[in-house]
């Protein structure tokens, strides 16, 4: 057995987007108290009931412990430690892309998400997020016509304050947990969705999150709401530059479908994950979670998660309305010293609600891959249905993959059925496609894309050449 | 000597806490009383798990401790009718009554060679060098407040030692039996068993009450070490009250090549918890680890199996499943580790249960924690109903719904039930059919 690791420069990829942009930020002294989360409500123009809220949930994380069930193993985080906002000056606030820093514009061009117009050609409408505050938003005006709403969460609570308050905190209250009481206090950024009754979004939305500033974290806030009979496909992406000090970043994101309503999320993750030795890389602490509140709505999650050092999040569905559906597709891959601990929830509270998991994990080098889902049908979920679908694969001897699933069952007619699959990488497919002439790493890349196929068919085109390009990279020398 | 207890804890352990002045009283050897106080203490500092804690996130022992048990201080009086059917002819047998040994009705007379049996309070009493040994602390990473309390309380169970390269022909069977004085007492069973290499040895433990309300809580913890190359086949089969409190910890060490194979069939029981800890110390060393569990009334049955292959070329096959009805619980969490060095490991592990009720609730969580490569590790679970077209087909051709029921029940089980020998299975199965007259099908 070949028990080499492969060498150092080969593997943790060069991560591409580990450069940093030099603007000028606005950016908050450390630590976290009542002052700094008036100072960010202020700074936003935030209603009082934001305020209000923050205050509340400020309050509230103060009473509440660090949660350290999560597989993984990382230095205490001092949340004192941590400048809670940080904006590039020129952008604060800009309602034009005109407005926008040069610098900033030019940061989002390398990312290859360039918020000029040209974007149209591709049909997808952009939020960037830099640090706290939102960048630009493109294609407003197509979207308007059709009367969805897209824009940033900060000018939302401006422009619609009613609307946001009747849905905020609604999936994901303050009260939840650790990470969410925090985000609710000190959330910077994020998108706002809404989508009228009946509408077909024109345009598949997307967020691009990328933090820049040193020693600061990001805690962005996506709302998303599709009322009846409405359809809407959203996709994020994150980077961040490549540095020495671990990163924070603590996300909420909730969903709500209505009647009838279909939401189809899509992330494909690529933080910074440190360099060989552990040193640095993002903490992505995210609570995702959907709400099937309307009778025949579906939520569908895909996540693509190459990056961070430590990801540590598990997108739920609550299946709250009759015939609603619940979808998890998800890649999670890790190398070097990454550590996940990632999976879902699905909550069946409805009649003749269906749920499908499928996850895919690869671990490499010397990282620590586990599934953690947990599947519970409620008493008066008849009916319900779920599948679960969870396969590892092992690329080196030093990684590890966990599973970790918890299915709890209420409900007599339920019909739950989990498998999982844990092996290594074929050396039987391997040495066919290398006798016939394949390269080791060609030939590995096939069979990793072989292995995803189930979770990449489910992502939107670019998204999905986007994922296999970013799992070849990764993977670049790690097998040997 | 007695152990300081801390305010908090006075109430909930009072009882234990008398039990170990009985014990201490009663008793002559020092290593023996500073020792239990030792891990009495123990036992408090680490206190009764809560559902916070991972491992009994489905299990509350709330209910088991408002209880006040005390130790029995004599046998009760037991017919041997109650057990003696379930006992092969030529079996060699240890039977308790309410924790006690008892030699009158136990069958221990022409041992085969090789093997030798002593009850637990026979080498307390005679202080033996072996007594010390099967009162060893259990300090393994494993240990947690039931185990902690079964070394500072134990003071019956079985010694059982079996020499290399024997095989032994008979069946050795330990028999739990309660007697209707059993009722508020508390035992705590504890058992050695040290097979050599090259043994073939088959083990059976049941455990069964006179009174089916009785309400009694037994805490049993059983080592057993493997030697290579042996094939052990452990049988259990818990029959207790439907008040009872039934806690087992199982931990077994298996050498090179060996093979272990575990069955427990629980029916009895008002709360259950069966606690199986396997390690691999060798290679090519082989674990079964299988189990039935059916449920009824508002019984709760918990299945915690561990399994660690720590060398190459382990295997092991797990196969658990539960029938429920009323609104009884089933649980099954099973972990897999594959360590580094256990290369080409093929381990399997399924959960399956049938939901007979609209209240029974099942939680099962198979899990992997894999940290080798070039290994096949495979699990599954599934929970769900009778599949409605095989009852209706059975239906349609006159067969009533209760016996529907049961059959298709039955045949949901049969491929667990093909983990034990034929001339088990078939005991097995009557206590299958027990629980199915005694649940009323409709």
């Amino acid at each position: 057995m070949e028990k080499t690791l492969p060498e150092s420069n080969s593997l943790v990829g060069e991560y591409a987007y580990g450069w940093q942009t030099d603007v000028e930020a606005d950016t908050f002294r450390k630590g976290l108290d009542e002052n700094v989360v008036r100072a960010i409500s202020a700074k936003k123009e935030e209603p009082q009931f934001m305020l209000e809220y923050r205050l509340k949930a400020l309050a509230h994380w103060k009473t509440m412990k660090e949660p350290h069930w999560c597989h993984c193993h990382y230095d205490p985080i001092d949340y004192q430690d941590i400048s809670y906002f940080s904006a590039p000056k020129a952008a604060g606030g800009s309602k034009n892309l005109d407005e926008v820093d040069e610098e900033v514009l030019r940061t989002f061009d390398k990312l290859g998400i360039p918020l000029e117009e040209q974007k149209w050609l591709s049909g997808v409408a952009v939020d960037a997020v830099f640090d706290s505050v939102s960048v630009g938003t493109t294609h407003q005006k197509a979207l308007e016509e059709k009367g969805v709403l897209f824009c940033p969460i900060s000018e939302a609570l401006q422009k619609y304050p009613d609307l946001v308050r009747q849905y905020f905190g609604s999936v994901v209250p303050h009260t939840d947990n650790f990470i969410a009481a925090l985000n609710a206090a000190v959330f910077t950024d994020g998108s706002f969705v809404y989508i009228p009754k009946g509408v077909k979004c024109p345009l598949d939305l997307s967020t691009y999150f990328r933090i820049n500033a040193q020693e600061t974290g990001q805690f962005e806030r996506t709302l998303i709401v599709a009322d009846e009979g409405s359809e809407v496909s959203y996709l994020e992406g994150c980077t961040a530059p490549a540095r020495d000090e671990h990163q924070l970043h603590a996300a909420v994101v909730e969903l709500i479908a209505l009647d009838n309503a279909c939401i189809k999320y899509s992330t494909v993750q690529n933080w910074y994950s440190g360099d060989r030795q552990g040193k640095g890389g993002i903490f992505n602490f995210v609570v995702k979670r959907g709400l099937c509140k309307g009778v025949n709505s579906k939520i569908s999650w895909t996540q693509v998660e190459a990056g961070a050092a430590i990801t540590w999040k598990y997108p739920s569905v609550i299946l709250k309305g009759d015939n609603s559906v619940g979808e998890f597709y998800s890649v999670a891959l890790t190398n070097g010293k990454m550590q996940a601990d990632t999976g879902t929830q699905m909550i069946h509270l409805g009649k003749n609600t269906r749920s499908t998991i499928i996850s895919k994990g690869i671990s490499a080098d010397e990282s620590s891959n586990t599934y953690r889902g947990l599947v519970r049908i409620m008493p008066g979920a008849t009916n319900a249905q779920n599948f679960s679908q969870c396969d590892s694969m092992l690329v080196g001897n030093a990684c590890s993959a966990n599973t970790f699933p918890y299915i709890e069952v209420h409900n007599d007619t339920a019909q739950v059925g989990h498998e999982a699959t844990t092996s290594k990488l074929s050396s039987e497919q391997l040495f066919y496609l290398q006798s016939r002439g394949m390269d080791t790493e060609a030939a590995i890349s096939l069979l990793i894309n072989g292995f995803c196929k189930d979770v990449f068919k489910k992502l939107p085109m670019e998204f999905a050449v986007e994922a296999v390009k970013l799992l070849e990279m990764k993977l670049e020398g790690s097998v040997g | 000597m007695i152990a300081p207890t801390t305010t908090a804890n006075t109430d909930k352990t009072a009882a234990y806490q008398s039990a170990l002045i009985t014990l201490q009283t009663q008793e002559a050897w020092p290593w023996l009383k500073t020792q239990r106080a030792e891990q009495y203490t123990r036992f408090e500092t680490l206190g009764f798990p809560t559902r916070r804690d991972e491992d009994w996130k489905y299990t509350s022992v709330k209910a088991l401790q408002k209880n006040q048990f005390t130790l029995a201080q004599q046998p009760g009086h037991l017919e041997p009718a109650l057990y003696e059917s379930l006992l092969p002819e030529d079996a060699v047998s240890l039977v308790f009554v309410d924790g006690f040994f008892m030699p009158s009705l136990s069958r221990l007379a022409d041992l085969e060679a090789g093997l030798s049996i002593h009850p637990l309070s026979a080498l307390l009493k005679e202080g033996a060098d072996l007594a010390k040994t099967a009162m060893d602390p259990w300090e393994g990473d494993q240990a947690e407040c039931f185990s902690v309390l079964n070394t500072a309380l134990a003071r019956d169970g079985v010694v059982l030692k079996v020499d290399d390269g024997t095989q032994l022909t008979k069946e050795i069977h330990f028999v739990h039996a309660y007697s209707g004085d059993a009722h508020g007492t508390m035992t705590f069973p504890r058992n050695l068993l040290e097979i050599g290499s090259g043994c073939e040895v088959k083990l059976f433990q049941t455990s069964l009450s006179a009174d089916p309300e009785a309400k009694y809580f037994s805490n049993a913890l059983t080592h057993m070490t493997i030697g290579a190359n042996s094939h052990v086949r452990f049988v259990q089969v818990q029959l207790d009250s439907l008040s009872a409190y039934q806690f087992q910890m199982t931990r077994v060490l298996q050498a090179q090549d060996s093979q272990f194979h575990n069955f427990v069939l629980t029916t009895g029981g008002d709360l259950v918890r069966n606690s199986l800890a396997v390690e691999q110390a060798g290679t090519g060393a082989h674990t079964g680890m299988h189990g039935l569990t059916a449920v009824r009334a508002k019984q709760h049955v918990d299945n915690h199996t561990v399994l660690n292959h720590r060398f190459e070329h382990g295997t092991s096959n797990q196969l658990y499943k539960g029938i429920l009805r009323d609104e009884g619980r089933t649980v099954f969490n099973g972990k897999i580790y594959v360590q580094p060095a256990a290369q080409l490991t093929n381990a399997y592990q399924l959960n399956r249960n049938l939901l007979l009720s609209p209240k029974a609730q099942a939680y099962t969580r198979p899990q992997l924690e894999i940290y080798a490569d070039d290994v096949r590790c495979t699990h599954g679970a599934s929970v769900g109903p009778l599949d409605q077209e095989q009852l209706f087909y059975l239906l349609s051709r006159g067969i009533p719904r209760a016996q529907a029921v049961s059959l298709l029940a039955h045949g949901f089980v049969e491929d667990v039930l093909e983990a034990v020998p034929d001339n088990v299975r078939d005991r097995l199965r009557q206590h299958l059919n027990d629980y199915f007259v005694a649940t009323e099908i409709n």
